[in-house]
């Protein structure tokens, strides 16, 4: 069974990208922290006791508490079910919807007829949104519907919509004019199908790996909302909010409720931004078979 | 007939991409006025040579020779040791140019082709740009482009590809080298005008007994404007040998494989109509490459890594079987 | 009946600026079963474009393409699978025309699956055969492009183009890309599949000695017209129009002991941009021009040897011989 893994694609793989494989890691563990998190929380996340307001560091509070009494590491931890679900949930929102539309305004770009015009459209429309500071949309989405994690959700997909059909076009725009296109054509093939069944699967690379990136972002946004006030609802731990609030503390030396939680966003959201390689090393074939090939080639000498 | 002056000299060149080879053990030698076809399939190491020659492999590569230098003026001059600044000064760009397949990349797409002309001249030669516009134009007639003058104001997207790789000979025949490196300077272009160029400079050849090494395709080529031949499979030399010995008597089985498979008897009927050749490439450093498809393998040729056979014109062979 | 016959094909290009790139002017021609046509010239003298518009990646302006009797514009939803399966094609590019992501047996299978096949075992049996048939065996079936070699990659492109058993195949400049050994090996091949399967090929190509080993009859043409037609040995040994003999003698054969031909020719091809057709468009660079080239455009005239040839020297030889 261990021969069995050694040799596995994946770990050979990360054998030679120590930063991915670091990435990995704590991903694994974010993971890991969202499903199980809740038992090793050892105080209430929610509720402070007062008294016990602005402790350091101690046996029974590891990370200290906030100044409601609520214990850091409580909610450092159970802050990340709060944050990476509204973030996957909006990357892949972005994802789900930008990827296919990109696709299709890629590929019609330019073309006669229907196709051709509403691909033209949606770039106007995607100009439009880019145009939009995404923080601003925030705030406006909060003033008008009020803080919620679907408002959150929501806005990390508008944010990240542009992006990701951007660049499921131009993948595409490149694609369309290689003679495999051509090929399918003359095998009958209608458009549409070419679209989607032989030019998507291969525009999917990059976009899969800017999923990563955007999490991480996403987390960053959510975070800068919930330092203004307009995140999460007050008592959710939520990363941001937390930073927030410890923040007026630091001046007095209480650095612990803002430093943990920045720590614990900081080091996640680079784990993401590391794992976009794996995800596409592991679904695309091509990548494997190259991969595979290089390592053969390089044994031979 | 011209003396026998030496060169170039290679001994003993590999280049290698980690531990794998992409040139292994290359040797040969070079007179002034011979033109060297350079033969081989993508992945030969035909392009890695000429890199090679000229000091430009690329990053990752490690390179090392016995021996690799080139004579300018009865002097040795060693290409190997000196400094990239030395030879950029005194060598590259002036004795030795280079032209390179897929011309258009090496040019910048925001200054016009005269420009980059007269700027490459006067890097590589004391000149006002008076004098180096006069020179383009020179340069531009002799490669018969359709109109010297305007070409220079042409920025290198308004050229069409046989133009620009017309630039691309014209810069390198513009310091009358003593050594040119061409690698694949007519791929891509239409007979009609790839038989031009090499016509035009088979002549300046002649004209300057300039040393030169023609990698090609394109066997055709080979036989018209070369007078040696040197054949590369997988980073290893195969054969070399004159023009006229290989083309009447390949010596190695690759060689002849080659020939028969380009129609060399121009009648419809060639004579390699079974065999389908393969490879063994995946052999690797264990015997011979040819060993399944070889009429003359014996035993040993499908364990034992032939070695080079020198003749006594020069000339030489991978062959276990001599 | 002729596989293909095509008459007065014409197709131009609309480009800024009102001007039109006159890609096709006219072009004449038919392929018998079991012929092959090759149809030669060099870059822009539109042969990629006949080829583009007879399987229907591309409509004529102009002109009539009949496929066994059959209109090949505005075909009826009905025969357009038919068609899809009887006129193929075999592309330049050999990596660049198989879909990297896809299996090899996956790319083979598809122009089957497209025209209504579905018994999966049906389809795998016929894969397999294909494979055969292009001398791969079935460990190439779960292989991606990517780790094929040049040849092989061509091979399964041409895999593709007969595994709906087609009566016509165009070819377009299959060995361009290729390297030396590659380029005679599917050269091979291909005269090994017509004489199986009796399919006729166009063969487009640019390099006259590959054109010559596989083709019955040959098409020379220069920016968008024919200037000569007629049966390969009698168009490679005697030449009539000056361009053929210019493309002739630039051709180098890989023999050092025979002299190579002086080669004539000077400059290059003009742009098809805004051709006229009041005159010869080859006049400009034929030492052979006369005053009547540069106002007049030459048809093509029959001569006795079937040979077809579009210049007005031949006019004159046979208004000499009739008068």
């Amino acid at each position: 069974m261990k021969e069995k893994i050694k040799n596995s694609y994946l770990f050979l793989f990360l054998k030679t990208r120590p930063l991915q494989t670091a990435g990995l890691i704590i991903t694994i563990f974010s993971i890991l922290m969202v499903l199980f998190g809740s038992y090793l929380i050892p105080n209430s996340p929610t509720t402070g006791i007062s008294g016990e307001q602005l402790l350091p560091p101690c046996a029974k509070y590891p990370f200290g508490t906030d100044v409601n009494g609520m214990c850091v590491f409580s909610r450092t931890i159970a802050a990340y079910r709060t944050d990476l679900s509204i973030v996957v949930a909006g990357a892949l929102l972005a994802l789900g919807v930008g990827f296919p539309i990109g696709v299709f305004a890629g590929y019609f770009d330019g073309k006669k007829g229907v196709c051709g015009v509403l691909s033209t459209i949606i770039l106007r429309v995607m100009d439009v949104m880019q145009a939009f500071p995404i923080f601003v949309l925030g705030l406006l989405l909060v003033a008008i519907f009020g803080p919620s994690t679907r408002n959150l959700i929501l806005l990390i997909g508008i944010a990240n919509l542009p992006g990701n059909l951007r660049l499921a076009r131009s993948e595409v725009m490149t694609l369309r004019e290689k003679s495999f296109v051509e090929a399918a054509r003359t095998a009958g093939n209608s458009e549409v199908r070419i679209a989607f069944l032989h030019v998507a699967p291969n525009a999917l690379a990059p976009v899969i790996a800017l999923l990563s990136v955007v999490m991480g972002f996403g987390i960053l946004l959510i975070a800068g909302l919930s330092f203004v006030g307009a995140g999460v609802r007050v008592p959710t731990p939520e990363w941001g909010s937390m930073i927030a609030s410890g923040g007026l503390t630091m001046i007095t030396g209480q650095w612990w409720p803002s430093v943990f939680p920045g720590l614990f966003m900081a080091v996640t959201v680079f784990g993401f931004s590391m794992v976009g390689d794996i995800i596409t090393a592991l679904i695309d074939p091509l990548e494997r078979v190259v991969f595979e090939s290089s390592r053969v080639a390089g044994q031979k000498g | 007939m011209s003396e026998k002056t030496p060169a170039i000299q290679v001994e003993g060149l590999t280049v290698k991409a980690g531990e794998k080879y992409l040139l292994k053990d290359i040797g040969f030698e070079l007179y002034s006025g011979d033109v060297l076809g350079l033969i081989g399939e993508t992945g030969s190491g035909k392009t890695v040579l000429i890199d090679a020659i000229g000091r430009n492999t690329a990053p990752g590569l490690s390179m090392k020779a016995d021996k690799l230098c080139c004579f300018i003026d009865g002097k040795e001059t060693d290409l190997l040791q000196k400094k990239e600044e030395e030879l950029a000064a005194t060598v590259w760009g002036k004795k030795m140019t280079f032209i390179l397949s897929n011309a258009r990349s090496r040019f910048s797409p925001i200054m016009t082709v005269g420009e980059q002309f007269i700027n490459i001249l006067k890097s590589n030669q004391d000149m006002t740009d008076k004098q180096a516009a006069q020179k383009v134009q020179e340069m531009f007639s002799l490669v018969q482009m359709p109109d010297p003058k305007q070409n220079m104001n042409n920025y290198p997207h308004e050229l069409s590809g046989g133009m620009i790789q017309r630039v691309e000979i014209a810069i390198a025949l513009a310091m009358s080298p003593k050594f040119l490196l061409a690698d694949e300077p007519t791929m891509g272009l239409d007979v009609t005008v790839q038989r031009q160029i090499l016509d035009l400079m088979d002549g300046l050849f002649k004209k300057s007994s300039s040393s030169v090494i023609l990698a090609t395709r394109d066997l055709g080529i080979a036989a018209n404007y070369c007078n040696k031949v040197l054949v590369l499979y997988n980073g290893e030399i195969v054969e070399f040998s004159d023009v006229h010995s290989f083309f009447e008597n390949p010596r190695h089985p690759y060689s002849r494989y080659l020939l028969e498979i380009a129609f060399v008897s121009n009648d419809k009927d060639p004579k390699a109509k079974q065999r389908v050749f393969r490879s063994q490439k995946d052999k690797g450093m264990n015997g011979c490459f040819c060993s399944g498809s070889c009429e003359r393998a014996q035993e040993e040729c499908l364990t034992k890594h032939p070695q080079i056979h020198l003749f006594s014109d020069g000339s030489f062979v991978r062959c276990g079987r001599y | 009946m002729d596989t293909l016959k095509v008459e007065n094909l014409h197709k131009r290009f609309p480009v800024k600026g009102g001007h039109h790139i006159f890609a096709v002017n006219g072009v004449s021609f038919s392929i018998r079963p079991g012929e092959t046509l090759g149809l030669v010239g060099e870059s822009g003298c539109g042969k990629s474009t006949v080829g583009r518009m007879i399987v229907r990646l591309t409509q004529p302006n102009e002109g009539e393409l009949l496929f066994e009797g059959q209109n090949l514009s505005h075909v009826k939803k009905k025969d357009d699978r038919r068609l899809r399966r009887e006129i193929q094609m075999v592309f330049q590019d050999p990596y660049g025309s198989l879909n990297p992501r896809k299996k090899v047996q996956d790319i083979i299978a598809e122009p089957m699956r497209l025209s209504g096949e579905k018994n999966k075992e049906f389809l795998k049996e016929k894969v397999v055969s294909i494979l055969k048939m292009v001398e791969l065996n079935e460990g190439y079936l779960d292989k991606y492009p990517i780790q094929l070699t040049q040849g092989e990659q061509q091979r399964i492109g041409v895999a593709r183009a007969f595994v709906t058993d087609p009566k016509l195949v165009v070819l377009d400049e299959p060995t361009s890309l290729l390297d030396i050994r590659f380029r005679g090996e599917i050269v091979l091949l291909l005269k090994k599949l017509q004489q199986e399967t009796g399919c006729s090929y166009l063969f487009i190509s640019h390099d006259l000695n590959i054109v010559y080993q596989l083709s019955h009859r040959v098409a020379v043409m220069y920016l968008g017209r024919i200037v000569e037609e007629g049966e390969a040995e009698q168009v490679f040994r005697n030449p009539l129009h000056p361009y053929t003999k210019a493309l002739l003698s630039a051709t180098l054969l890989p023999d050092p002991k025979q002299q190579r031909q002086e080669f004539f020719l000077k400059g290059e091809v003009p742009s098809p941009l805004d051709l006229s057709d009041s005159q010869c468009n080859f006049s400009a660079r034929c030492p052979f021009a006369s005053e009547q080239c540069k106002n007049c455009l030459p048809g093509p005239v029959t001569m006795e040897s079937g040979h077809k040839v579009s210049c007005f020297l031949f006019h004159e030889e046979l208004v000499k011989t009739a008068g």
